[in-house]
């Protein structure tokens, strides 16, 4: 497949051969199943019930660890009518945390990340060091004591961090000098969609880390390699080509998932427009194999997808 | 690429050569008169040197968090009188740089506190921040980082407090294509202490040329457009009568070939003579070096002989 087809064009035949191709489905939430961080869009929730129907497997994998997977459950519940488990969510913190727990990781952590998602690890019983500099910085004196000053850890975390710094990032750098210190990365997405466009995302800032101290971090977000890994070793049975990838990001879905082998279906509600698709030349790794303006169009009626995205601008 | 020579390898003939072929040297300041630890022995006599023979001196660094006056004030404690306007710093000629286009508009700015002095002096508007920490939800970054003011430039050079709601910000302004991102110092690294090296500016600011796909106006070493400002300045027919001295091969040498510049890296600072001899980006080999502008002193005569 050189260029994306779209759904709405295919007959009655080929959509049923096009459902008939997976049987398990790795689905983004934000842009793709809701508005970020906001309410559903509408046909998504009929969707999502269409192929449990069918008998296909609904795995959702975000980047977004904002939301507790408890939260995610509930909403899926509240506004979509939808029953979820706590195993078809997959997000950075629950991956950190699962990846501690496997390597029986029991050391001091310096967490770049939300509260919520420093939440998640501390209720699996993690410790995390506090932050050091949080004052505004005057001197070299407090910069020196915001970098090299507070406990040495084992770990280094970094995911989304509203207020990251300068100063932060460099006590990490300084941290990771030391090569027993875990370097373990959440959401790396280079830009994240959000208002009318896109935003820096977590992905530069931690790419700097990277680079500073010469070694990449492991990756369990999207698109990271060891997330990549992770989600091909959840279901061995399922062959890569069996498994449909279904996301509004070019670079964190659909890249990230054609490297697998999985099919990918790019929906129009998020961070993509139809003309960044049209822009790719045929055959790029970007490229996806199938299109729908929402996610609704996977439903056996297809609803309009509205225009109210874009709330979060001003 | 030939090897560089250490000056105090020169023969008799070279060395009257080498010190015939330049009337003016730029020279670094950080790891070339001093460093994080200590003042560089004697170099003084190398400047005092130079200025006896004629030739012009400048001084041109990346380090805009201390101020000119601080600066002049140091020299000053090593016995150099230096005047403010023979320093140049990114912030300086990021002023000049504007004025030069006759720039009119809002400059959204990431940079230290003495940075921004300079530019407001200089009569800019400036917007900066957010400058404290910021609540931990997407509702308050989208409060803190959309603004409709209508921003002309980006500016970014070291900040202490850079914080990730000020990079998102700088970049929303970047979408508006009339809008320049100028950088000043671009240094990945900087050294804070021996072996210790903290990120430095030009990390962050590669953030914002990705992510806006744009090519950076560069007013701190080794940028193109201040090479151009300085040989403008000053009049520069024939660039390689120019000696641009430093203990940084990217910035210093790198700065000073790019401008057509001969090159002088010093081993008092940043860089070593391992170092040195192992890079092989011809671009950042200098043509000459010295283990410090002591030796300057020693070929031009004026310093002290060695002991007979």
């Amino acid at each position: 497949m050189s260029s994306a087809r779209h759904l709405k064009t295919m007959s009655e035949k080929e959509r049923d051969e096009f459902f008939d191709s997976f049987d398990l489905v790795f689905c983004d939430c934000d842009g793709v199943v809701w508005y970020p961080l906001r309410d559903f869009i509408p046909g998504s929730a009929d969707a999502l019930a269409h192929l449990a129907h069918l008998g296909k497997q609904v795995t959702f994998v975000t980047n977004n660890s904002i939301s507790s997977v408890k939260e995610h459950i509930e909403k899926f519940e509240k506004q979509g009518q939808l029953k979820i488990d706590e195993h078809q969510i997959v997000h950075p913190a629950q991956t950190i945390c699962d990846h501690l727990k496997s390597i029986n990781f029991q050391g001091l952590i310096y967490c770049l990340a939300t509260p919520p998602f420093k939440k998640v690890l501390e209720d699996a019983g993690f410790r995390m060091t506090k932050e050091n500099g949080t004052g505004i910085i005057t001197s070299l004196q407090d910069l020196h004591e915001a970098i090299f000053g507070g406990d040495s850890v084992e770990a280094v975390i970094i995911d989304v961090d509203f207020n990251l710094s300068a100063a932060k990032m460099m006590r990490a750098q300084v941290q990771l000098q030391n090569p027993n210190c875990l370097f373990l990365a959440g959401a790396a997405d280079a830009l994240i969609p959000f208002g009318k466009g896109e935003i820096i995302g977590p992905g530069a800032f931690i790419d700097v880390v990277a680079q500073s101290v010469g070694r990449q971090p492991t990756t369990l977000g999207k698109p990271g390699e060891d997330l990549r890994r992770l989600l091909l070793d959840r279901h061995p049975g399922i062959p890569p080509s069996r498994v449909l990838f279904v996301g509004d990001s070019l670079a964190s879905d659909i890249g990230f998932a054609r490297t697998s082998g999985y099919q990918t279906l790019l929906v129009l509600t998020g961070g993509t427009k139809l003309e960044d698709v049209h822009q790719l030349p045929d055959g790029h790794p970007q490229m996806p194999d199938y299109l729908v303006d929402c996610l609704g169009e996977m439903a056996p009626d297809k609803p309009q997808p509205s225009n109210s995205y874009s709330a979060l601008s001003t | 690429m030939a090897k560089p020579q250490h000056i105090l390898q020169l023969s008799e003939e070279q060395r009257r050569s080498f010190v015939d072929s330049f009337d003016r040297v730029l020279s670094d300041i950080d790891g070339v008169l001093w460093t994080m630890e200590h003042d560089v022995p004697r170099v003084a006599e190398g400047y005092s040197a130079l200025e006896r023979s004629g030739k012009q001196l400048t001084f041109v660094t990346n380090n805009s968090v201390r101020t000119v006056e601080q600066c002049v004030r140091r020299f000053a404690k090593i016995g150099m009188q230096v005047k403010p306007e023979q320093i140049w710093h990114p912030a300086q000629s990021i002023v000049s740089y504007l004025r030069g286009i006759n720039f009119q508009g809002l400059i959204y700015i990431i940079a230290s506190p003495p940075f921004k002095a300079v530019l407001r002096e200089a009569g800019f508007q400036l917007l900066d921040g957010p400058n404290e920490f910021i609540e931990e939800n997407y509702e308050s970054l989208a409060k803190h980082i959309f603004c409709k003011q209508p921003v002309r430039a980006v500016v970014i050079d070291v900040d202490f407090n850079l914080t990730s709601p000020k990079m998102l910000r700088a970049h929303l302004y970047l979408r508006n294509p009339e809008c320049l991102l100028i950088e000043g110092a671009s240094d990945r690294l900087l050294p804070v202490a021996k072996g210790v090296n903290i990120i430095g500016p030009g990390l962050f600011s590669s953030i914002l040329e990705e992510a806006s796909g744009r090519e950076p106006i560069l007013l701190g070493k080794p940028g193109r457009q201040l090479g151009e400002l300085i040989v403008g300045h000053y009049k520069i027919d024939r660039p390689s009568r120019v000696l641009m001295v430093g203990d940084m091969l990217a910035q210093d040498v790198g700065f000073g070939r790019q401008c057509g510049f001969q090159t002088l890296l010093v081993l008092s600072g940043g860089c070593t003579r391992e170092q040195l001899l192992a890079e092989t980006d011809p671009r950042h080999i200098p043509d000459f070096y010295a283990d410090s502008m002591a030796d300057v002193a020693q070929i031009l005569g004026g310093g002290p002989r060695s002991h007979v």
